[in-house]
């Protein structure tokens, strides 16, 4: 798959549903106190809505996932960036998008971002992955 | 917070050497964690890249609510930006050493949130043998305005 990519090539577009319970499962594994990522009585509080916002790692995940089904190995994502734009609430749906920018003979360089199904961007990103 | 306050707190929040310490994944969390992040199947014993983070905030000694006070950051903290390296995948059940300190802390103006600092720091995943196989930069975003400082 990455072999066939050139400059102008686009990634498939890869699209997640946001889950709630993956949220509960981060916050332990992150130790993570944050309340708005599992209590929905604790984001109505902060006048947040009614439903847990995502963690920032999660929202950074789904375009690495994209990323990862076009490599042979999890070895060849050599550098990830991304500037967080927006949050996301449980049931949220985004999809992943990308553009290769630059092909080398060792590298190729994308830029990703991910949106929101209705509307609004999460995160703005780059990548850089070996070509084998 | 006047420019000589800033000043001052950026000489002294810059350079700071974080405690650092060690962190280890073992197999269920990978389980957990690859299921919660969505990850598609990876090779046995390889770690999600999103690990780099999570692995370096786990093992540098200090928590995240420790690290902002020291640049004194209220209420409205927020996870600006991030940037990970990986010069090899990390794995379960390694051992590995988190060394690091807070870079930079730059002054900002957003027309949205008035004035803010932006606090960039950055760690190093080291493996057993002493090389760094990941780097991990993150960026917080501390509002500024009167009454959101913590000091």
């Amino acid at each position: 798959m990455l072999r066939d990519l050139g400059p102008g090539s686009t990634l498939p577009s890869l699209a997640f549903t946001v889950d709630g319970p993956s949220m509960k499962i981060l916050s332990l594994i992150m130790r993570d106190p944050n309340p708005m990522h599992y209590d929905p009585a604790a984001v109505q509080a902060l006048g947040l809505g009614d439903r847990p916002i995502n963690q920032g790692t999660i929202n950074m995940a789904y375009p690495i996932n994209a990323l990862l089904r076009i490599v042979d190995s999890p070895a060849q994502l050599k550098r990830f960036a991304c500037r967080f734009q927006g949050s996301l609430v449980a049931g949220d749906r985004v999809v992943v998008s990308g553009l290769v920018t630059a092909v080398d003979e060792e590298t190729v360089s994308l830029d990703i971002w991910l949106d929101r199904e209705d509307g609004g961007r999460v995160l703005t990103g780059s990548a850089v992955l070996a070509r084998g | 917070m006047s420019d000589a306050e800033f000043q001052a707190l950026h000489d002294r929040v810059v350079g700071t050497q974080l405690p650092g310490g060690t962190f280890i994944v073992a197999e269920y969390e990978r389980w957990l964690s690859h299921d919660a992040l969505q990850s598609p199947p990876l090779p046995e014993g390889l770690l999600h890249p999103v690990w780099v983070l999570l692995g370096a905030l786990r093992g540098m000694g200090i928590t995240l609510g420790e690290l902002m006070a020291i640049a004194e950051a209220g209420e409205g903290t927020m996870f600006g930006e991030t940037e990970l390296e990986q010069v090899e995948p990390l794995r379960t059940g390694v051992v590995y050493l988190v060394r690091g300190s807070i870079t930079q802390l730059a002054r900002r103006e957003s027309r949205k949130m008035g004035p803010m600092d932006l606090m960039t720091f950055r760690l190093e995943i080291v493996d057993p043998t002493g090389a760094v196989v990941a780097v991990s930069v993150q960026v917080f975003i501390i509002p500024r305005r009167s009454g959101a400082n913590a000091a």
